[in-house]
């Protein structure tokens, strides 16, 4: 089984997740004074033992994540991680907080949560809408742990659609992961929408 | 209906708020929790836009959530630190203020019931956990900032010990050593491995056992005392010699103390390395022994003392040069050998000066027990001393004998400022006192006169008696000045015989004219220039500042323009600045150098009319007359320049002309002879001319260089030189007549002046004014003037000329009146030297040879003549 894309299917799916992170920093710059920037600079779909992989190539062992799960034509989680010392770094850059507490106050914890409520938010409800899928999310919750622990999914077939995203602060630089791990069935169903979607734009 | 019920209830008991909105955005539901804390009723409330009851919700993230919720069914928190206050919310009791404001929490979700999209609000006060992690925060702020501070703290103090220049040992109670700074390792060359198994007493083994031993005992002891007593020992410090690693010798200072640090007691050494001391002293003992060799040798005094001042030593010049004895050292201040009228001045001023600048310099008098035939000046140095730790230590001073350097310098300065021949200032100097002079009278506002005054006759005396005559009455003049003037007044030769005076606070304006008469007075008493006595007479230009100039400039050319004024108002006196002088000055300054250039050019020449006996129409006269050959506008008549020559005061330089170009004229003539002994030239002088003392002797001299029989030469003046001083214009005549000169008086009939002068006067011919005979065409009363002229003429035994005769009736009528001489167009035009000559030869086939003429007599000096 492959979700292998056409090189039109595949820019067709970084334009998307690009619009939606765009929508993001726009309500990130409403958030926060200072100028964020976010840039995806690739999207992928691979198995999900390979994205447990993918993501340890990037990060440490800890991680900090943002979970919203997704159920309807789509159905799986979608996931915001950082590395933990990352999360810390970009509430507290976002808020302008100098206070060096160890770990993530409730409000801080809050202020992350919303940070990738925004991220979430922002791709999944573009990328449904434009794929014209119909979905529910929840609200989004907080965790933190190991990567195995936090990206894993029931079902040995499952697929995951991962996207790296930099945010650009005026300061520092924070990479961060957004992953969408997701069964078959609703791999085949964002596969089939993509071709619709990108036949709608060939005719 | 039952279960909308039941939320209902359940939502009113929640402690959170609950909003919910339909998918138009109106609120259609509120629970209790909001209406108590908006202080909202319902009627402000359901069925409302939430916009329409939250108006300042529009640009929040909020507003946009409740649209990501009914539109595209997402839903989001709203975090307290990006949302801290989405709605106004407030403590029950204290609704509306807003210091009670609550720090809220938000959860916005879709809701979608039966295919129809609702949006639920739930919102938290989070104020209580707000609180907490603010203080959380600070506390955690704070003890932050304090270990920051300790860390900096203990690593600046780890980096002093390390840094210090001297080496740190620290001992412990065992007599272990337990601390060693970088220094210590540079100082000795081992690391600090090797120290902490050496121990003090390896250290110590460059200097000999005893002193070893001492130390390592007092460093027991010092422990042992420390650990008894409990409590730090005072800091006491030895000198010894310790060991490099290399094995030099390290000549150091050794400091023991002892600290209490958390209750164990510890020995602190610290060690600082002497040889930079140990090589400075040795030097400083050869340069003092430098120091003496070289004082013995120079030529100048060499002193040094004690920090006070007092004198400690003096090398042999200094005795020489201040006549003291060793008796002085150690008791007497430098500044004993100081003049007394000098001392608390160089005192003072080196009191001033100690703290600016490290060097003194001065130059003062010697003080002489006994008084001596010259002071003796010196050039002092001095300069401080200072010893270790750049403490005063003295002075060191030299004196240098500069009398006659000084001697030179006083000459110098008196050739620079003083002129040599009077000792009066000098023309630089006076420019001097003149600035310095207005500078003080501008900050006192104060007043000063200005003389600038000039001798008339000096010129003659000079020309007649010799520079050497000259210059004692330059130098007479200068002493009478010095007597008949204050201190206070600077009295300046310029230059030839000009002097200036400036009188500081004069008081009352007669002061001013009390000082000029009295200089003038005391100036025309004679003078005895060696075989001479002379009487020369001064004028005096007076300006004053600041009323008619305020710059030196100005004073010196106001004084000049008063002194012309009172040469013209007649010599011997005075004359206040004038501004109208000014404008005339400039007026007349292109006239006068263009006047003063021509006579410079010998552009001046003489014409020569002649003028005839009436009887047979022979010249026997002729009048010189001038005329200017201007380069540029050919040859002038007098009306066009004499009056203006007059007005700028060269109308005597060009009768001088004019009276040397005749004489010469006149020889030329009798040289050639073409004409006779008896032939007689009338030459025009000025009243400026024929009053100056000097004429009478200017007329003799001339006669002598160009052998002239006087009887020749006939001086034509007018009636001006009566009006303005008769008696002198007498005396004038008399002595001019004793040489032989005829007088002819000019213009008669035109002034108005007595006809008694004439009886009074030895005048020998008299001029009827051209007017009266140009009057004679008419018939009346001219004529019977021209008679009348004629016969107060012969009663007074007087020739009478006429001149301006332009027509034959003219001459008819004068011969036959008896008019003697005939002058004017009928007979000739004046001309040049040369028409003359022919016109002569022409008029005179016969011309009488037998010029032997008479010997003018040179025993007779004219001067006597105007005694």
């Amino acid at each position: 089984m492959t979700f292998e894309l056409t090189p039109l299917e595949q820019d067709a799916l970084t334009e998307i997740f690009n619009l939606g992170i765009g929508r993001a920093a726009s309500a990130l710059n409403k958030m926060v004074e200072d100028e964020v920037i976010l840039r995806v600079p690739e999207v992928v779909i691979i198995p999900h033992h390979r994205a447990t992989e993918y993501i340890q190539n990037h990060v440490d062992d800890k991680i900090t994540a943002i979970r919203q799960r997704v159920e309807g034509d789509f159905s799986g989680n979608a996931i915001l991680l950082f590395p933990k010392s990352n999360s810390l770094q970009l509430v507290r850059t976002l808020l302008k907080d100098q206070v060096p507490l160890d770990s993530l106050t409730e409000l801080e914890q809050e202020a992350l949560l919303e940070v990738g409520n925004v991220m979430l938010n922002a791709c999944f409800g573009t990328v449904t809408n434009l794929l014209q899928l119909n979905i529910t999310i929840s609200l989004p919750e907080l965790e933190q742990g190991k990567v195995n622990d936090i990206v894993k999914l029931g079902s040995k077939d499952a697929w995951a659609l991962m996207l790296q995203v930099h945010f650009s602060l005026p300061n520092k630089d924070i990479e961060g992961f957004v992953s969408f791990i997701a069964d078959v069935i609703s791999m085949q169903h964002l596969k089939s929408s993509l071709v619709r979607f990108v036949n709608q734009i060939g005719s | 209906m039952k279960i909308q019920f039941d939320f209902r209830q359940v939502a009113d008991s929640l402690d959170a708020g609950v909003v919910i909105l339909d998918s138009g955005f109106r609120v259609i539901y509120f629970n209790n929790w909001m209406y108590a804390r908006s202080g909202m009723a319902p009627e402000r409330v359901l069925n409302l836009g939430l916009l329409d009851i939250f108006p300042d919700l529009k640009d929040s993230r909020l507003w946009d959530c409740c649209k990501d919720a009914i539109e595209l069914r997402l839903p989001t928190r709203l975090s307290n630190s990006f949302n801290p206050t989405p709605f106004p919310l407030y403590d029950p009791k204290q609704v509306g203020n807003e210091l009670y404001r609550l720090q809220q929490m938000v959860l916005v979700k879709p809701q979608d019931v039966a295919g129809e999209m609702f949006c639920e609000i739930i919102v938290n006060d989070v104020t209580p956990i707000v609180i907490k992690e603010n203080w959380l925060k600070r506390i955690a702020g704070e003890q932050r900032q304090e270990a920051l501070l300790r860390e900096q703290e203990q690593s600046q103090l780890s980096r002093i010990i390390d840094h210090t220049a001297d080496a740190i040992l620290v001992f412990q109670q065992s007599g272990q050593i337990d601390v060693v700074n970088q220094a210590a390792e540079k100082m000795f060359g081992y690391n600090k491995a090797e120290i902490k198994s050496m121990g003090l007493e390896l250290l110590l083994s460059g200097g000999d056992e005893p002193q070893r031993t001492f130390l390592y005992d007092r460093l027991n002891l010092l422990i042992s005392q420390a650990v008894s007593l409990r409590r730090p020992l005072p800091t006491q410090a030895v000198t010894a010699t310790m060991v490099r690693k290399n094995g030099e010798p390290l000549p150091a200072e050794i400091k023991f103390s002892s600290s209490d640090s958390d209750g164990r007691m510890s020995i602190i050494t610290i060690i600082r390395d002497r040889s930079a001391e140990v090589e400075s002293e040795r030097i400083l003992r050869e340069s003092e022994n430098r120091f003496k060799t070289l004082a013995k040798v120079a030529p100048v005094g060499i002193f040094r003392t004690d920090a006070e001042g007092i004198l400690q030593y003096a090398n042999e010049m200094w005795f020489q040069i201040t006549g003291r004895s060793l008796n002085d050292l150690h008791s007497e201040s430098w500044l004993s050998v100081v003049k007394e009228e000098q001392r608390e001045e160089v005192e003072a001023d080196w009191g001033a000066r100690r703290a600016l600048a490290p060097s003194f310099v001065r130059e003062f008098v010697i003080r002489r027990k006994n008084p001596e035939r010259s002071e003796t000046w010196v050039l002092c140095h001095l300069m401080p001393e200072y010893g270790l730790h750049q403490s005063l230590t003295g002075y060191v001073g030299t004196l240098t004998d500069i009398s006659e350097q000084r001697r030179n310098q006083d000459e110098i300065e008196r050739l620079a400022y003083y002129d040599s021949l009077t000792g009066l200032a000098n023309r630089r100097f006076f420019k001097d006192r003149l600035e310095r002079s207005i500078r003080e009278c501008q900050r006192g506002n104060k007043a000063f006169a200005l003389f600038a005054l000039d001798l008339d006759e000096f010129k003659r005396v000079n020309d007649s008696l010799g520079h050497d005559a000259g210059d004692r009455l330059l130098v007479e003049v200068a002493r009478r000045l010095q007597n008949c003037l204050r201190e206070v007044d600077t009295i300046a030769r310029i230059g030839g015989d000009e002097f200036s005076v400036i009188l500081p606070g004069f008081g009352e304006p007669e002061n001013i004219v009390r000082a000029a008469a009295r200089i003038i007075q005391a100036l025309h008493e004679p003078v005895n220039v060696g075989q001479e006595w002379v009487t020369v007479s001064t004028s005096i230009g007076i300006t004053l500042y600041p009323a008619d100039a305020e710059n030196v400039d100005g004073l010196i050319k106001n004084a000049d323009l008063a002194l012309y004024s009172a040469k013209d108002n007649g010599r011997n006196g005075y004359a206040f600045f004038d501004p109208r002088m000014n404008v005339h000055a400039e007026m007349n300054l292109v006239l006068e150098n263009r006047i003063r250039r021509g006579i410079a050019n010998d552009e001046f020449l003489v014409y020569l009319q002649p003028q005839v006996r009436s009887s047979d129409c022979m010249p026997v006269r002729a009048e010189a007359l001038v005329r200017w050959r201007d380069p540029a506008r050919g040859i002038l008549l007098p009306a066009e320049f004499i009056q203006m020559a007059e007005k700028v005061r060269l109308i005597k330089q060009l009768g001088e002309v004019v009276l040397e170009k005749a004489c010469s004229a006149m020889q030329h003539l009798l040289q050639a002879q073409v004409v006779a002994n008896d032939f007689r030239v009338a030459i025009n002088i000025s009243a400026s001319q024929f009053l100056d003392p000097a004429f009478p002797f200017r007329i003799w001299s001339l006669l002598n260089r160009y052998k002239l029989p006087p009887q020749c030469i006939e001086l034509e003046v007018t009636e001006g030189v009566f009006i303005s001083d008769l008696n002198l214009a007498r005396r004038v005549m008399s002595c001019v007549k004793g040489f032989g000169v005829a007088i002819s008086l000019d213009d008669f009939g035109t002034g108005y002046s007595s006809l008694s002068y004439l009886s009074y006067l030895p005048v020998d011919t008299l001029k009827i004014d051209r007017s009266f005979i140009s009057a004679l065409s008419e018939q009346g009363d001219g004529q019977d003037i021209v008679l009348a002229i004629i016969d107060v003429a012969q009663r007074l035994r007087c020739e009478v000329v006429a001149e301006g005769v332009e027509t034959e009736a003219q001459f008819q009528f004068l011969r036959q009146a008896g008019c003697d001489l005939i002058q004017g167009y009928w007979i000739a035009k004046p001309m040049d030297v040369e028409a003359f000559e022919q016109f002569i030869r022409d008029r005179t086939p016969t011309l009488l040879a037998n010029a032997s003429g008479m010997r003018v007599d040179s025993s007779r000096h004219p001067i006597d003549h105007l005694k």
